[in-house]
Formats: structure tokens, sequence, C-alpha cells
């Protein structure tokens, strides 16, 4: 996650106003982004109960268009994309031959020749010429990450500051479902999807209009207490809500079963790239599965720490972290499929020491309907 | 910002060193440079401490930090109120957040410690790092 040194971190095109605005910055994948500004604590509890404002445009994306785009997809991708009607997303992955993601992702269909894939920031790179390599149907493959900002304005009042500068009205745009829109004067693609168990927007646009659409959507927002929120808080709301993070739940050892992603692997859709393993692994089992846990004891768990069971250790924690809005300590671990039990009493190594969680169900934080 | 009084170490941390004992606690700059806390861990009374030595962890949402003492002793008070409340490292590093009191072995290892304005031109330049 650290980039080579000498390498000149990259910028968002929002990145002086973080710095403006006093943002603690940090080294994130080769990207100079803010992990907070007013604290991680604030930040989170304002997306659980008002909203937040997030500069992703780190992300990547990706685009595959012609006649042949669905069938490079199909191939390429866990879900089944030929479910798609136009303007609807998909969370999916980008697929390796030994059954695990180069990256898990969000495809978004134009038109039956016309799919967008938003991607990654640290694995946009691999995931593109992949993809390029993967395409021996005939599709238009392009990185077009360059093209587009991206922010993400999540939260419970998500909704009423969109709408207030967003032409046309989103309030009828359904979950996982996208559009052409017009924010603060923008042209863009506006998609309710996120990555924080909220409701909320996702809007990818010029690079040239970022400053712009950042102001006018803080000053819209002021009223219904909406916030900047960094990379930190964005950690530990997708860890609230359960979601796996690219590099610490998924990676190139580790299968979809195995993360809990068998409902995005559609193993009846007909061939794709890994699908052998997993239909194996579908029938013989799984060799680890992810569960989520609750510190018992007082210290958090941090990522990497080790997992034990009876007296051996077993696996390790991928992800770790105080729960800001839950108040509780929680995590999520690699362990062997025979011990994952809801309810079932583990033991994480702290500092040498051996503390005591609880393996429960995931999601941690459900929002209420 | 920084209280004259206090002596601080290139870790973060300060000590008031009154006869022979010294209260314990993180700089201002160190409960910034952390966010927002919500656990830490100290030794009890009557555990060894050794200067430069970890003594206990303060941890943040984001990250854990190791404390290291200032000097060597031994722990005669601990300050309970972190336990159910933490975030007093944050509001208040300097005073009410102090963490361990220690009965010095060895007066002389405060001298190698930084005075305040020592601390502030310290910290300049990691900032500037």
């Amino acid at each position: 996650m650290i980039a080579t040194a000498g390498e000149a971190l990259k910028r968002t095109a929002l990145n002086a106003i973080h710095r403006a605005s006093g943002a603690k910055m940090v080294d994130y994948c080769g990207w100079d982004m803010p992990v907070e500004y007013s604290g991680i604590t604030r930040e989170h509890v304002a997306v659980r109960t008002a909203a937040g404002l997030f500069d992703v445009s780190h992300m990547g994306e990706i685009e595959v268009r012609g006649p042949q785009a669905l069938a490079l997809l199909q191939h390429v991708t866990s879900n089944d994309a030929s479910h798609l009607q136009n303007f609807q997303a998909q969370y999916s992955a980008l697929m390796l031959p030994n059954g695990s993601a180069i990256d898990d992702c969000v495809v978004h269909r134009f038109a039956a020749d016309h799919y967008f894939i938003c991607v990654n920031a640290a694995n946009t790179d691999k995931d593109y010429a992949w993809v390029v390599q993967c395409n021996t149907f005939g599709a238009l493959v392009q990185n077009v990450s360059a093209q587009y900002s991206q922010i993400a304005l999540q939260g419970p009042r998500a909704l009423e500051i969109m709408a207030k500068v967003t032409e046309p009205d989103p309030q009828d745009l359904k979950y996982y479902w996208f559009r052409q829109a017009r924010c603060a004067g923008v042209d863009g693609i506006l998609a309710r999807t996120g990555y924080t168990g909220e409701d909320g927007f996702e809007f990818y646009f010029p690079p040239a209009s970022s400053e712009h659409l950042w102001n006018t959507l803080l000053d819209a927002g002021k009223a219904a207490g909406l916030i900047p929120a960094g990379l930190g808080a964005r950690n530990t709301l997708r860890l609230e809500a359960g979601f796996a993070l690219y590099g610490h739940e998924l990676d190139e050892q580790t299968t979809l079963l195995e993360a809990n992603l068998g409902w995005i692997t559609k193993l009846e859709k007909g061939s794709f790239i890994g699908r052998d393993v997993l239909l194996r692994q579908r029938a013989e089992g799984v060799a680890k599965k992810l569960i989520g846990f609750e510190m018992i004891d007082r210290a958090p768990a941090r990522d990497g720490y080790p997992v034990w069971i009876d007296g051996k250790k077993v696996g390790i924690v991928t992800s770790g972290s105080p729960a800001p809005y839950l108040k509780k300590n929680i995590g999520m671990a690699f362990v062997p499929p025979d011990s994952a039990r809801t309810g079932r009493e583990i033991q994480i190594e702290i500092r040498g020491r051996q503390a005591s969680a609880r393996i429960v169900s995931l999601p941690f934080y459900k929002r209420p309907k | 910002m920084y209280p004259p009084e206090f002596l601080y170490t290139k870790d973060h941390e300060w000590i008031q060193v009154d006869e022979s004992v010294g209260t314990i606690g993180i700089t201002d700059y160190a409960q910034k440079e952390l966010g927002d806390v919500v656990f830490v861990e100290l030794p009890k009374a009557g555990d060894h401490v050794a200067a430069a030595e970890s003594f206990g962890t303060v941890e943040s949402v984001k990250a854990v930090s190791e404390l290291f003492s200032p000097v060597t002793g031994e722990v005669t008070s601990v300050n309970g109120k972190l336990n159910n409340n933490p975030e007093l490292v944050n509001s208040d590093p300097h005073g009410d957040a102090w963490l361990i009191r220690v009965q010095l072995t060895d007066r002389d290892e405060i001298d190698k410690l930084m005075t305040a304005d020592e601390y502030e031109a310290y910290i300049k330049q990691e900032k500037a790092d």
C-alpha cells in the first residue's frame, strides 16, 4: 500500500480543497488522500445519522463497448451481467483462474453494447491489463479513469441533499440503478450505490468541475448536518456494514466462496474464469471461511492479529477496528469452516496475549428501513 | 501550549517531576496525530517501567500507538478514569488524561529529556519532514 520511494503521489482534483480544509492526508495505494477531516468518529456518526461527502476520485473506471461487450463481461466477471437492464448496476468480481478475484467491482450497463465498471484504485492498472488479456471476444476495452472524478454522498439525509441540486429529481432512482443527471450544473452519471451501509449516491463527472461540485454539495447539505468524510470513516463504515475490502477480505489467494461472496457467484450462468475451481469447492467444501466477530475483552482487534481456536492458531484478522457507531470492537477473520459457527468463542492474539471474542453473524450493522 | 514545567520525549510523552515522583502523559501533538482515542492500556501500580521502553498502548479508531516511558521506576498510581473515558486523552492530554505516576529510580535520567521550547522546535521539524 506504500508508494514506491521517489514516485510522486497521485492527486485527485479535490486535493487542494482537502489540504486547505486541514484534512489529515495519507498515502493510500499511491494516492494522497484525506483520512480524516474533523475526526473519524464524528464523520462516521454523521454518515449514520445525517450525511457525509467522500472524495473517491481515486477509484478506477473501465469501459467495455461493442457487440461483444456482454460476452467479455460474462467471461471475466462472476455475477450474471445478462440480467442487467439499461441503467442498472451490479456488484461483481473480476475473476482469476484459481477462483479468486483480481478485484471486486460494480458493473453498470448503459446499453447492451456499453458497460462501465468501477474498480478499486490500487487495482485499476492490473484490472485493465487483465480484462484486455481476457478479451478474445473483440470488445473495446478502455481505461477511462482519468476522465472521471467521483464523489459519494452517503447517509439517511443524502437523498434530500442531492435532490436540492440535482436534475432530474433523484427520488425515484432505485438502489443499484443509475442515470445521466445534472448535479450542481455538472453533467455526470448518478448512481444509487455506496460503500457505507447507508442510502446514498455516487456521482461520476469531469474532474474540472470537482471543486465547484464539492462546495455546492457541502453548502446544500450544511443545514442537514452534511460534513466531509475521509477514508478512515469510509473503512469503519464498510466494516460495520460487513462489506469486503480488497487486500483484506479479498485477494488473489481467496476464492469468492471463501469470502462469503457466493451471492455474486453465478455458477449456473455458463462458463467463466475460475468457475471450475468454484464448482469443485461448492461440491467439496471451502478451505476457510470468512466470519465476523465482536471482542468480549476490551482491547480492539486489528488487521493481521492471529486468531486462535482450541489452543491452535487457525487464521488471521482481515479487518479489525473499533466500530464508532456500534461502540464495540469488531472484526472479520478467516477460520476453518468447521469452526465458523455463530456464537462460538474464539481468541484474538493481541500483543502476545489472548483476548476473547465471539463469532457473530454479518453484517454487524443494518440500516433501519 | 506545552507547559514549561514538563519535560518531553521524542516519542511524544511528557513528564512532570515533583521531588522523585513523575507524572507521565502523552502530548497534545501526539493526541492530534492519533485522532479519536478509544482505548488505553496501562500497567498496574507496583509494576516496573524502564526509560525508553514500552509501558502500554493508546489506541484511536485508526491506529495503535505504543507508550514509551521517559524514566525508569516503579508505578505508584494509574489514571483509572481513562478506562471508561479514554477520550480524555484528546480533550485534556496535559491535565486530566495523565497516564501513570512513577517513583523515579534515577533522577538524572530526566536531564536527557527536552524542555518545552526544545520539544516545540522538535515537532515543528517533524511536521516539516
